[in-house]
């Protein structure tokens, strides 16, 4: 759905995108994660045309973004991380003049506005200015107008920035509805903890160069040396069950932390033969819990910083 | 080129300016000088012995200031300003190509124009004719002709102005540059060509590049063009009205390009 070649550009003296190239599938939760300053919003404005690259180029939809853009907005969603309305218009205005550049029909404008409005919490201030809404209240009108022409594409530009804690959570969720909904989703974001919860699959950017791109799961993997950390919680754990763990095929190192078993195993297979194994030992097991290297880890090792 | 999308623009700037304080107060003002200086002209008409034409003729130049001032006061920001409160990056996240948004733009603040001067100059010309009599269908004709010019110049401000938002990062500068450039600057060139001509010892007659300063300013084109009201009127303008009419027509066309093509050329950073 988005294709990325090789794009360079530079501001004056710096260089902000350095060769960066990658894809993005349809359907996919993808997240363009790096430190502020390291190139995603520039990534984001020549996706979105607002500016043009050196060199290289950048599809959406199988159409350059340059040639085809009035194009291709007809199926984008976008919110900028700061964004301004018309601040003399009310809330419904603002979204009808936007509606209204997709040429959708009035009847259906109402309809889908007043359905947007609710899913955001506006509607009972569709009829105030703009100017009179905070920056939260700002922010889910930015996503309704985002959804206004029923995109197939979310290009999202650190949609919880500046937002008090219960705010973030409820655009997270409701930017976890639309992947859910099928939509493709393109998250930019220094946030490690919102791009685990939302995305499956991760750019990082640093500097102005892509360092890694890939799911989640596998980087974690990567990182840990294809090591998992495993940690079993077991009511009657004694020497007997923690030998039948050791003994079983792919199981690295163990210790014992009160009622955990701690374990360094291969894969997830080993894991479950493990649990089989103390099970049939008679091992009371309450539960289980795979930690792999969180983003944050990843995040500082693959940036340097 | 969509002209929906044009017409969505234009609807919307149209409606934004409506509300705005900067609107409401500089229409006011102007609909207060022309409507106070057309009655007093009219109500002293008979001790000046001044006929309909002139009535209007010198109201429209009393407020004149106003047709510089106007459209520069709506459209200082048209770019700029949507740049500065972040508004043009979700206006050109819509399926619009930029070209569009810069003539939605001019057309909307022209609509608002229109909306204020053509009722005010009705109520004028409504008032002279209570006082002074209504002239024949061709006199208010031709005050409706002049209208059109005003209102061609007060667009050829707009697109100048609208020039100036393109290439500003700020409003501020914007607006700097359409008053002190565009206005008053415009205005000086044809005093200075003049002067110019003095000093050089070879004044006989008016030279050809001071004419083309003088016409290079709307608001002079728009004095000229005060000759399509008072058809036997008695001032020597350095340009005729047709000529006064082309400079504004080249004005209006290299403004406007110019700003379509730095405005699609434009990064927004």
């Amino acid at each position: 759905m988005i294709e990325v070649r090789n794009l360079r550009k530079a501001y004056e003296n710096v260089l902000a995108l350095d060769d960066v190239s990658f894809e993005v599938g349809e359907g996919e939760a993808f997240a363009f994660l790096g430190p502020n300053g390291a190139g995603k919003t520039t990534t984001i404005k020549i996706l979105m045309g607002f500016i043009y690259p050196d060199l290289g180029y950048a599809k959406i939809f199988g159409k350059d973004v340059i040639r085809h853009g009035k194009e291709i907005r007809k199926r984008i969603g976008y919110l900028p991380e700061e964004m301004g309305f018309y601040d003399q218009l009310s809330a419904y205005e603002n979204l009808d003049f936007y509606a209204r550049l997709f040429g959708i029909s009035k009847a259906e404008r109402e309809k889908r506005i007043e359905e947007l409005l609710e899913r955001v919490g506006l509607l009972e201030r569709k009829d105030s200015p703009v100017r009179e809404f905070s920056h939260g209240m700002k922010q889910r009108l930015g996503i309704a107008q985002s959804l206004v022409n029923n995109p197939d594409l979310l290009i999202y530009d650190e949609p919880t920035s500046g937002l008090d804690p219960r705010s973030s959570y409820e655009i997270r969720e409701m930017i976890k509805e639309f992947v859910k909904e099928g939509k493709t989703l393109f998250l930019s974001s220094h946030l490690l903890y919102e791009v685990q919860q939302i995305c499956k699959t991760v750019a990082i950017i640093n500097k102005g160069k892509i360092v890694i791109k890939d799911e989640i799961k596998n980087l974690s993997r990567m990182i840990s040396g294809k090591n998992i950390k495993v940690t079993i919680r077991c009511l009657n754990l004694d020497e007997g069950l923690v030998d039948r763990a050791k003994k079983v095929k792919g199981v690295k190192r163990v210790r014992i932390d009160g009622n955990n078993l701690i374990a360094m195993v291969e894969d997830e297979e080993t894991i479950a033969s493990m649990i089989s194994s103390m099970v049939k030992a008679g091992g009371k097991i309450t539960s289980v819990k795979e930690e792999s290297p969180g983003l944050e880890e990843i995040f500082l090792k693959l940036t340097g910083d | 080129m969509d002209i929906r999308t044009i017409w969505e623009i234009s609807r919307k700037e149209f409606y934004e300016h409506l509300k705005t304080k900067r609107f409401i107060i500089i229409s006011s003002l102007y609909a207060i000088v022309f409507l106070v200086s057309v009655w007093i002209l009219s109500h002293y008409s008979g001790m000046m012995a001044l006929n309909f034409q002139t009535i209007i003729s010198n109201t429209h130049s009393s407020a004149s200031i106003f047709y510089a001032i106007l459209p520069i006061a709506l459209s200082f920001d048209l770019i700029s300003g949507e740049q500065m409160k972040r508004s043009m990056y979700l206006l050109l996240s819509k399926p619009v190509e930029r070209e569009e948004v810069v003539i939605g733009k001019i057309l909307g603040v022209v609509m608002v124009i229109c909306a204020i001067i053509i009722p005010v100059s009705t109520v004028g010309n409504l008032i002279a004719g209570i006082f002074r009599g209504f002239p024949g269908i061709d006199v208010i004709g031709r005050t409706y002709i002049y209208l059109v010019v005003v209102i061609f110049a007060c667009t050829c401000y707009v697109t100048l102005s609208m020039l100036f938002s393109v290439i500003s990062k700020t409003s501020g500068i914007s607006l700097i540059l359409s008053l002190i450039a565009g206005w008053f600057g415009l205005n000086m060139l044809y005093p200075i060509a003049l002067m110019y001509t003095f000093l050089t010892g070879n004044f006989t007659e008016i030279p050809w590049y001071a004419r083309i300063l003088y016409a290079i300013s709307p608001s002079n084109d728009l004095s000229v063009a005060l000759n399509i009201i008072s058809e036997n009127s008695s001032s020597v303008e350095p340009i005729s009205v047709p000529q006064s009419i082309v400079a504004l027509t080249i004005f209006f066309i290299t403004t406007f390009l110019l700003s379509v093509v730095f405005f699609r050329r434009k990064e927004l950073v």
